[in-house]
């Protein structure tokens, strides 16, 4: 080096070195030497590059086969070159062979080694040369293709072999270069794709010399480009299914690509589309259109993720919704350059949505409707249906709701709640069976009418409902009728004064539910206002019964004192005329007329207070007493003295808080229900014991026990209920009251069979507030 | 004590009242027995002649029409003056078709019920009489002979000796002695007097039964 140098040469050369990080680098230099005036080397200039990355490449170059290619390509076309000029230059024809002939053998060493079946034939069709990669590729080898010129047509696929044939009849003269794909059978037996390039080489002269022609086995690009292909369709596919699309935007060129999918989304084709972002916010509805523009406005600027659900408007004015996802993505500048991101289709979905929210509504509604109308008191019923009604109205959005009931020959539908939005008629008219006799047909057979748009849904011969509800004002109507036994007894109607309403079939069918809601709880009032007054009714007949035999015992009570005083009161006047009267005798008698009298007049002071008894009287009174009041009039019964009635009553009890004469009326029903089962026992075995006893803190116990014939227990429970009777001439009241009077007063009355014979009814009564210990 | 005096009985569960119209019965100068209970009147002493009695129907164990009914089956004959708090029709009938004499409501006034006492007191009396007459007559019955009573029978009818005589199959002399010891064992002097015995003491005149024979 330094011997060139100092001859004033410029040195060139490459070091292998190592970085200070122990990397190693290649670098090349070329360093010149400067000379003064003299003529003297006074310094040298080095100019030094790192060529550790063309080194690398050229190394990775060689290693790759498309690199290798283009080499080849180029070589060629320096071969090429080369012979052109060298024919130029060289006139002798021996030179130029032996020119041609060396850079054949060039061509071939190459050729021996590039990874592509290369060809070379002579102008005769024959092959002047085949390259060793045919064995990798169709699995013969040279010598075969060398030897025998027509198999490379006969591994051709025989349905691509028309088109090959085409190709050799063009481009296989000495037209130009050409280009053509087609399958081979390999040898072993395997289908491969051969990418096919020729070329005419032509002699220094224009002679046809053959054609080189170059084949690259494809077979795995065409694969993958296949299965590109098909995922491409499954994903157009996919999308379809999904109305989902793709999109990406393009922002620095504005171009804006949609997949096929988003097309058929927005109901435009790509000639009728733009392709960009203004295109796309002219399809977007007005009214989200400021939202849209916000949203992308964020994304592009702060990066916010872009998740909107927005309207759109198609070409034929169809409103769609569609939900879009979106991300930007941003060059190293922090500049958005793209913005990628799907569509889909979601109308479908918010309208299943909404319907299953409506539904699940109407759900509420109804389980509310229900809960509303349990237990509450008869006398809000009323008021509760027609509060229901505004809810039913409130949530349906029509302006009027209304129940109805038929009068029982049908000619008439009278409202009986209705709810109206105020400035609306609140009822419909109830000569509905007469105005629209159609519509009325239907209902009474248990359809459902619905009438979305009036004049459009009645049928031409339904003339006279027509004119009726041509007056009415209405838009929209539905009659929901409401059976009742199998017969249809009401009807809800709902009235739509400005708009029309549609009623979904599955609305409708549901809307049956809400009626019924309301016909039970109408019904369930009404059996229980006619039940109540039936109740009432019996407890006054019951009273009267009783009364009427108390009247009786009554009677004899007052009758006894009443006989005595008057017999008193004679036999004294009869003593005074009779002169001299024993005064001692006297005083007894005027003692016993005063005695009497209490007597009597505490009896007609005990009938006063029963039969002046309607409004009912809780007062602190003492059990004991009220059995031995009954116990005094029932002595007088006429089966009352044919019986042993023992009394256990427990000293000291606590007062219970009652009615005097409703406990008097119980005791004196189970005495004689007692007294009637012992009816037909052996004298001696009729034997009703009462009892009075403390059962808790909080009540007293009731016994009434017989030694009748009992009950059996399958009829235990029934024996309370209204109108069961086991007696021939009984009415089946009794026990009833009883259960009513004792469960008013706050205690329990039931009733179960000795171990041995008859039955004990017991009840229990509250202590009076106050006694409890 | 001796002295035989009009006695008035009264059966009825109220001691007050009980006791009252004993003091009432007293100051009309009757005598007077209670009782609390029909047991306990049928087991008691019963003396006293003329004699009623006032019986309360609805009482506890034996009621009043049930006493009754056990009186006549033992023989006691007594008038019953019934009193009730609160009678009913069937009640009242059927304690008058069983003799009583009189139904009263309590309560009685003194003169409805001295009135009822008077009545039954009489009829006391009177069936005392007809009782007696009645065994007077069946003491005369009893001492005919068969073929007597035979003859007693067909005369009462007013047939004549020869037709009883043809009857019987004996003579009209026969006839005539039964005739005579009849009207003598009857203690009577007349036909006409025999038969008003005859029908007090029950014996049909016989004459549906000759048709028919």
């Amino acid at each position: 080096m330094w011997k060139s140098l100092n001859q004033g040469e410029i040195w060139r050369g490459e070091f292998h070195n190592l970085k200070k990080s122990g990397e190693p680098y290649w670098e090349s230099a070329s360093i010149s030497p400067v000379v003064d005036t003299q003529g003297i080397i006074t310094h040298y200039v080095a100019v030094k590059e790192d060529i550790t990355r063309r080194k690398k490449d050229e190394q990775e170059l060689r290693q790759m086969h498309e690199e290798l290619e283009s080499r080849v390509a180029e070589k060629t076309k320096e071969l090429s070159d080369t012979i052109g000029q060298l024919r130029r230059e060289i006139e002798e024809r021996e030179q130029i062979q032996a020119r041609l002939q060396e850079a054949e053998i060039n061509y071939r060493t190459v050729a021996d080694f590039t990874y592509d079946w290369e060809v070379w034939s002579n102008p005769d069709g024959t092959f002047h040369y085949v390259s060793p990669s045919c064995l990798r590729i169709t699995g013969y080898p040279a010598v075969d293709f060398l030897q025998d010129p027509g198999l490379l047509s006969r591994i051709v696929e025989p349905d691509e072999r028309k088109a090959w044939e085409e190709h050799c009849r063009k481009n296989h003269g000495e037209r130009g270069p050409g280009e053509v794909q087609f399958r081979i059978k390999a040898r072993g037996g395997e289908v491969r794709w051969i990418e096919h390039a020729c070329q005419p080489v032509h002699g220094e002269g224009g002679e046809f010399l053959g054609i080189r022609a170059s084949n690259r086995d494809i077979t795995e690009r065409k694969q993958a480009g296949e299965a590109l292909q098909r995922s491409e369709s499954s994903l157009a596919e996919a999308q379809r299914i999904a109305q989902l699309g793709n999109w990406d935007w393009n922002i620095r060129a504005n171009s804006l690509y949609w997949s096929d999918e988003i097309y058929r989304i927005f109901g435009l084709s790509p000639q009728e589309f733009g392709a960009t972002y203004d295109a796309f916010l002219r399809t977007v509805h007005p009214e989200d259109l400021e939202l849209v523009k916000e949203a992308v406005k964020r994304a592009l600027r702060a990066n916010e993720p872009y998740s909107i659900d927005h309207r759109i408007v198609l070409p034929d004015g169809t409103i769609r919704i569609v939900h879009e996802q979106a991300e930007v993505l941003f060059d190293a500048s922090r500049q958005a350059v793209r913005m990628v991101g799907t569509v889909q289709d979601i109308t479908e979905r918010i309208q299943i949505e909404r319907e299953r929210e409506e539904r699940l509504r109407f759900e509420r509604l109804l389980s509310d409707l229900s809960a509303m109308f349990v237990n509450i008191p008869v006398k809000q019923v009323d008021k509760q249906i027609e509060q229901g009604l505004k809810m039913a109205g409130e949530f349906l959005g029509v302006d009027r709701v209304t129940l109805s009931e038929f009068t029982h020959d049908m000619s008439e539908l009278k409202p009986i709640s209705s709810f109206a939005f105020p400035g609306f008629k609140p009822y419909l008219s109830s000569d509905l069976p007469q105005s629209a006799p159609w519509v009325t047909a239907r209902i009474i057979s248990g359809e459902e009418v619905v009438l979305n748009r009036i004049f459009d849904d009645l049928p031409p011969e339904a003339t006279k409902d027509r004119v009726f509800f041509q007056g009415s004002g209405l838009s929209s109507i539905a009659f929901i009728p409401i059976l009742e036994e199998g017969r249809v007894e009401f009807a809800v109607s709902l009235s739509s004064f400005q708009t029309e309403r549609h009623w979904p079939d599955e609305l409708v069918s549901r809307l049956r539910l809400l009626g019924e809601i309301f016909t039970n709880a109408l019904l369930r009032k009404r059996a229980t206002v006619k039940a109540r007054a039936l109740g009432e009714e019996l407890a006054h007949v019951t009273r009267i019964t009783t009364l009427g035999e108390l009247a009786g015992a009554l009677a004899h009570e007052i009758n006894q004192p009443l006989a005595a005083i008057l017999s008193n009161a004679q036999a004294a006047r009869r003593f005074l005329a009779a002169g001299d009267p024993d005064m001692e005798e006297l005083a007894d008698i005027v003692k016993d007329i005063a005695e009497d009298t209490e007597r009597a007049s505490s009896v007609i002071k005990n009938l006063r207070s029963m039969m002046k008894k309607e409004e009912r009287d809780f007062l602190p009174l003492s059990i004991q007493e009220v059995v031995h009041e009954v116990i005094s009039l029932v002595k007088r019964d006429p089966l009352g003295h044919q019986m042993d009635i023992l009394l256990r009553l427990e000293h000291d009890l606590p007062p219970v808080l009652g009615d005097r004469v409703q406990l008097q009326q119980v005791l004196m029903n189970l005495i004689r229900n007692g007294f009637d089962a012992m009816m037909y026992q052996k004298e001696g075995a009729r034997e009703l014991v009462i009892r009075s006893q403390r059962q808790d803190e909080r009540y007293l116990r009731v016994e009434v026990q017989d030694a009748g014939i009992g009950i059996k227990e399958s009829r235990l429970n029934r024996i309370f209920d209204p109108f069961y009777t086991t007696k021939p001439e009984g009415m089946g009241i009794g026990l009833s009251v009883n259960r009513t009077i004792i469960e008013a007063h706050g205690g329990r009355l039931w009733a179960q069979n000795n171990p041995e014979y008859g039955m004990t009814f017991s009840f229990t009564l509250p202590v009076a507030e106050g006694d409890h210990q | 004590m001796t002295e035989v005096k009009a006695t008035v009985f009264v059966v009825d569960d109220d001691a007050m009242l009980r006791k009252a119209l004993q003091r009432l019965i007293r100051s009309a100068g009757y005598a007077s027995d209670i009782y609390a209970t029909a047991q306990a009147f049928l087991n008691g002493e019963k003396a006293g002649s003329p004699r009623c009695l006032i019986l309360d129907v609805q009482m506890p164990g034996l009621s009043g029409l049930d006493l009754q009914r056990e009186m006549l089956d033992r023989d006691l004959f007594m008038p019953v003056i019934f009193l009730t708090g609160h009678g009913t029709v069937p009640m009242s009938v059927r304690a008058m078709k069983s003799g009583a004499v009189d139904f009263l409501t309590k309560p009685v006034d003194e003169k409805r019920l001295f009135f009822s006492i008077e009545a039954a007191l009489q009829k006391d009396v009177q069936e005392r009489a007809e009782r007696a007459r009645r065994e007077d007559i069946q003491r005369r019955l009893d001492a005919l002979t068969q073929r007597e009573y035979e003859v007693l029978v067909l005369v009462i009818t007013g047939m004549l000796n020869k037709q009883i005589a043809a009857k019987i199959g004996t003579n009209e002399k026969t006839v005539k002695v039964h005739r005579a010891r009849v009207m003598r064992k009857m203690e009577v002097g007349s036909l006409a007097e025999l038969v008003r015995l005859a029908e007090h003491a029950g014996i049909s005149s016989g004459r549906e039964g000759s048709e028919s024979e």
